[in-house]
Formats: structure tokens, sequence, C-alpha cells
């Protein structure tokens, strides 16, 4: 009887956002060194970013070795990512679009479809959620918190 | 010790000033309302009802705003257990375990533990005062700069080193936050990382970015799920169940001990304060425990830890203030503008001058630690509810709120894109096996660290050797290196175990 062994999978994404964490560091202790006018500019930045670039290089180092030897018995998880992703997406839209059109409609639409990316389909359900919730919180921060949010309706 | 006279007088003080105690209840529901609400804090509370005390006389002002102090403390710990989003920095460590317990259908006993740790922290806290406030205020004074940059490296190195996550990323991460922390406008007059934006000038705030690392990160993992507790028989929330949690609290009176004079004693150094203070004791709990896997997947131990110390730090902030006249963290600097208020300035000369005010300010406190016993369970009663509300409209509800209440912390479009920027990076952080926590720990403490490098390199000149003649920075880093070597040790060891 044959016997399939599976090999793990390269660890591309772990690998990748240690690598780019690892350049986003350099570029930034390097940045901060080069505009420096004394030691105290980057006292602190400098030597925490070497720290953490080491760091960094030691988890990327120790993935591929660990894969190479296909030791690590926690593999990267495989879950998807995408409802994750279009939920991020959503929000960035939210919060892009609310100095256009306030927080009021902007939130108003966020709920919606918010609601609507999480399978909800009754379009009653979904437009009086968004009504009531959205119309609650900001008269909630207007009215009674003193605070002023920029609103298209309201 | 205590100064029986000024004692006898505080408490006719006390008695004969009605309004001292018909303030206490409303400042607490304030509290627990705005601690409760992500993207709200104890500091706006107090801020915001800061001008109500105006026409308030000394004593009852300053016992309403540390009413709000008191309730704010407990109520960030209610959706750092139900959402695992910390209302507060100093709930930082309360999410740690208390989380965990609200998704094994615990969610009622964990705020019963973290109310009972809330209250008796708070007592050991005053009570510590009580009795130390006359000597600590000399201690204090003798922490320099290199003193309080040990303290700062060894809450982020405590964090980054003690977590499930390699050594390594709880290290990156630590860093990352220390390297967010300081973007903006440096003390020296230097912008960096602005990208010649003039909204980050001050920096990425704080409270939006805990926010988005926290809460948003979490919940963008928690799409497509139905509820917070996956068994519709554990979502009930019955009194019993409180009382079991605030049972097993009072089970432990050594923990609760330990993280509470832990709390009170970092508390009271300036700058530190709960931040700091929560996280200390969950480390220590979780060294000093025969389970320290079990910590960060629903140990109540972790949670009474960081409950206490957080509850206890109020008194031991109320120390520098009335002390010395330094505010401990953003609560206190507001009460310190409620005594400039009332013409009344902190330090040693108005301990020796108003001994019975101190005192009556100190068993107030005290009184409303047992009032939040009362106060903190109906209100838990309420906030329970909120496992069993579906994620499928508490996930846009609660983005909503943090995007709103980061608004509103900022008065600028800079938090919600801090929330949605930090959010994003915080779930690669989780789907790649980063503490996330470390990161916003090295964010609080920073911009402190920076400071004090700074301030002791001036100092010494460079000369590493300036540390040799002060004892308490030796002290401090020896118990640093014992704090954290047995992990390192432990984790070379199985990795070498691994690759022979």
């Amino acid at each position: 009887m044959a016997t399939s062994i599976r090999r793990q999978r390269f660890p591309l994404g772990s690998v990748l956002f240690s690598l780019s964490l690892a350049a986003v560091f350099g570029y930034y202790a390097h940045g901060v060194h080069a505009a420096a006018r004394g030691v105290t500019d980057w006292l602190l930045i400098v030597p925490a970013a070497g720290i953490g670039i080491t760091a960094l290089l030691v988890i990327v180092g120790t993935k591929v070795i660990d894969w190479y030897h296909q030791r690590d018995a926690a593999a990267e998880k495989d879950s998807s990512a995408l409802p994750a992703l279009l939920f991020m997406g959503l929000l960035a839209l939210y919060v892009a679009l609310i100095p256009v059109i306030g927080f009021d409609l902007g939130s108003l639409l966020f709920l919606c479809l918010a609601l609507y990316l999480q399978g909800e389909r009754r379009w009653w359900v979904i437009t009086g959620f968004g009504l009531v919730v959205s119309a609650t919180i900001v008269l909630l921060f207007i009215e009674l918190l003193g605070v002023r949010l920029p609103t298209l309706l309201l | 010790m205590i100064n029986a006279e000024a004692f006898h007088a505080a408490l006719s003080l006390l008695g004969n000033t009605p309004a001292a105690w018909l303030v206490v209840p409303p400042g607490l529901i304030i509290g627990l309302f705005f601690g409760s609400i992500p993207g709200l804090s104890i500091s706006i509370a107090m801020a915001v009802f800061l001008p109500a005390t105006m026409y308030m006389d000394f004593l009852p002002a300053i016992l309403f705003l540390t009413a709000i102090f008191t309730g704010g403390g407990f109520g960030g710990a209610i959706p750092a257990i139900m959402l695992n989003i910390p209302g507060t920095s100093s709930s930082v460590a309360t999410a740690f375990d208390g989380y965990p317990m609200a998704r094994r259908g615990e969610h009622a006993q964990a705020l019963g533990i973290g109310l009972v740790a809330s209250v008796l922290g708070t007592l050991v806290g005053y009570l510590l005062l009580l009795f130390t406030v006359q000597s600590i205020s000399q201690w204090v004074l003798r922490l320099g700069p290199t003193e309080m940059l040990v303290v700062a490296i060894w809450g982020v190195t405590l964090i980054a080193v003690l977590n499930d996550a390699s050594i390594s990323k709880g290290i990156a991460a630590g860093i990352l936050g220390i390297l967010i922390s300081t973007i903006g406008y440096s003390d020296a007059g230097q912008m960096r990382g602005t990208f010649g934006s003039m909204y980050l000038l001050d920096g990425i705030p704080v409270i939006p970015a805990l926010i988005g690392f926290f809460a948003a990160s979490e919940l963008f993992n928690l799409v497509g799920k139905r509820y917070i507790v996956d068994d519709s028989s554990l979502r009930v929330v019955r009194f019993r169940h409180i009382l079991d949690g605030m049972g097993q609290a009072t089970s432990k009176p050594f923990q609760l001990l330990r993280g509470g004079s832990m709390g009170a004693l970092i508390g009271a150094i300036p700058g530190v304060g709960a931040s700091i203070a929560n996280l200390a004791a969950y480390a220590t709990a979780k060294q000093r425990s025969k389970n320290p896997e079990s910590f960060g997947k629903g140990n109540p131990s972790g949670l009474i830890a960081a409950e206490s110390a957080n509850s206890s730090s109020e008194g031991g902030s109320m120390i520098t203030l009335l002390a010395l006249g330094l505010p401990g963290g953003a609560g206190t600097a507001v009460l310190l503008g409620a005594f400039a208020l009332h013409n009344v300035t902190g330090g040693p000369r108005f301990i020796r001058e108003n001994p019975d005010i101190v005192y009556a300010l100190i068993i107030g406190n005290m009184a409303q630690a047992v009032l939040l016993l009362v106060v903190g369970i109906g209100f838990i009663f309420l906030a329970g509810y909120i496992v069993k509300l579906s994620l499928k409209l508490m996930i846009p509800i609660v983005m909503v709120l943090s995007v709103v209440g980061s608004y509103a912390i900022t008065g600028n479009m800079v938090g919600p894109i801090t929330v949605v920027a930090t959010g994003i990076i915080g779930w690669l952080m989780r789907r790649y096996g980063f503490p996330v926590a470390a990161t916003v720990v090295g964010l609080l403490v920073g911009g402190m660290a920076e400071g004090e490098l700074v301030r002791s390199m001036q100092i010494s000149g460079g000369n590493l050797g300036f540390v040799a003649d002060r004892p308490i920075t030796l002290v401090l880093l020896a118990l640093l290196l014992l704090s954290v070597l047995p992990r390192v040790i432990g984790s070379l060891l199985k990795r070498r175990r691994a690759t022979s």
C-alpha cells in the first residue's frame, strides 16, 4: 500500500511579512539617522531598529531552516483570509469617504454593506439596522458628548 | 505611619460633608460608562467633567473625579473581557485571560473576578497610601532617568519575552511599537516619519492605535463567525456565575495582595502608572504559576493579577500626586488640574499643612471601592448581555464606535486612519504569530524610554560607568535579567533539543 508524504508548503507569507517589517525598520532608521543633527536624535531609534532587524532575520532564518528540514509542527494555517480582507477593504473605504459624505451617511452605508457582506439579505433588516445604529451613535457623540463630527444629513 | 489626630479629623470632615458622598455614585457610573466604551477613556471622562467640579468644594470635587477614575478602572475591563478590546491602556493584560474566558462561555465569572480584583486592588492601593504617604514621598524623589529607563525597558522586555510566540517575534513586535511611538516631532524638534504630513507632527495617537491593534485586528478575524461564544448553552448571563467569579477571586487572597502591592508600587512612579503595572503583575503571576502555559488561554489568576494591579495603581499614583504634586498619568494629570482649579498645590507642604484633607481623600476613595462593588454588579449584569449579540450585528457596531471614538480623541481623520492602518498590521501580525500586545506596550512606553535615554546620556556624558554609581538602577537591571533569563535559556534549550 502506497503511503503519501505531504511536504509542508514554504512559509511565504510569514517570510515576506518579516522581511517587509525589517525593510521598514531599516528605511525608518536610515531616514532618521540621515536627517539627525546630533546623536540624541537617533539614540533610541537606530539601535532599536538594529535589534528588530536582527530578530526578524532570525525569524526568517528559523522558518526557512524548519521548512527545509520539514520540522515545523505548527506550519502556517491555511484559513481563508477572504472575509477578513473584504471587511478591511470596506472599513478603509468607509474611513476614506468620511471627509466627503460625513459620519452619518458614511456610517449608514458602512453598516448596511457590512451586514450584507456577512450574509444578511433581508433589505428591511439591513436598512433598519443601518439607520438606527448610525443615527444613535452619531447623535450620541454630537449631542451628549459634544464632539464636532462632520456630517452630511444630521 | 498614620497621624491619629488627622485621621479622626478626616472622619469628622467626611461625616460633615454630605456632598462628598452624593457625588460618588454618579462619578462611578460615569467612569464605568466611559471606561466600557472602546475609544473613550478615563482621562476623557475626567476632563469632560472637570468643569462640573468648579462649583463644588475641594473635597467633593476630588472625590467626584476619583470616583470616575475608580469606576473607569473597572469599566475598561468590561470590553477587554467581552470583546478583547481594552477600554483603557491599563486593561491590556486584562484581555489576555479575560477574553479567552469569555470565549469559553465564562464571561460572567470573568467579570465577577475582574470586579472583585478591582475593588480589592483599589483598597490595597489606598491602604498602602494611608500607611506610607509620608515616607514614600522621599523615596520617589530618588528615581532618576536611568531608573526610569530600566523600568520602561523592563515593561517592553517582559511582555516581549514572556509570550507564547517565539522570543524573536516578541522582540520584533515590541520594537515595532517603540518605533511607531517615535513618529512625529521629537523632544529635540526633529520631524520623524511624518512624510511631510502636519497631521503626524504629534505622532501616532496611542488610543486609536491601541484600538486598531487589539480590536480591529480581532474583529477582522471574527468576520464570518456567528457569536463570540459558539455554544448557545454558554451564552447565558446568570447572577450566580458573577457571584461564582467573585468567589474565585476572593479564594486567591495572596494573588490579589501581590497584584495590588505591585500595582501600588509601580503606580507611584511618575509616568509609568497603570499601563505598566497590569503587565508587570501579569508577567509575575505567570512566572510564579505552576501552569504558566495556561496563561493567555483563560487562566483566572492572570485576570486577578492584571485587574488588582491596575486598580491599585490608582492609589500609587495618588502618592506622587499628593506627595510631590506630580501626575503619574493622564488621569492624575486631570486631578492636578482640579487641584489648580481650587487653588491647591500638591506636594510635601500640602501633606504637612492639610493632613486631615489627605486622609479624608484616602478614606473617601476606600469607601468608593466598596460602593463600586454594588454599582459594578448591576453594571456588569447589563454588560454581560454583549455575548448574546450576534457577531454579524456587533462587529459593524463596534467598528463604527471605534472609528467615531477615535475621531473624538484626535479631532481629525488621523484617529480613524490609525485604527484602519494598525488594524491591518495587527491582523497580519496575528496571522503570522507575532504578539500584538508587545507592540502596544512598546507604543505606550516608547516615548518615555526615549526621553529617559536622552536624559541619561546627557547626565552621564555617554559614560556607561555612571550606572555603577546608581544602586537602584543596578537592582532594577538585576530584576530585569532575573525575570527574563529563565525564559530565554529555556527557549534556547528547547531549540537545541529540536535540532539534535
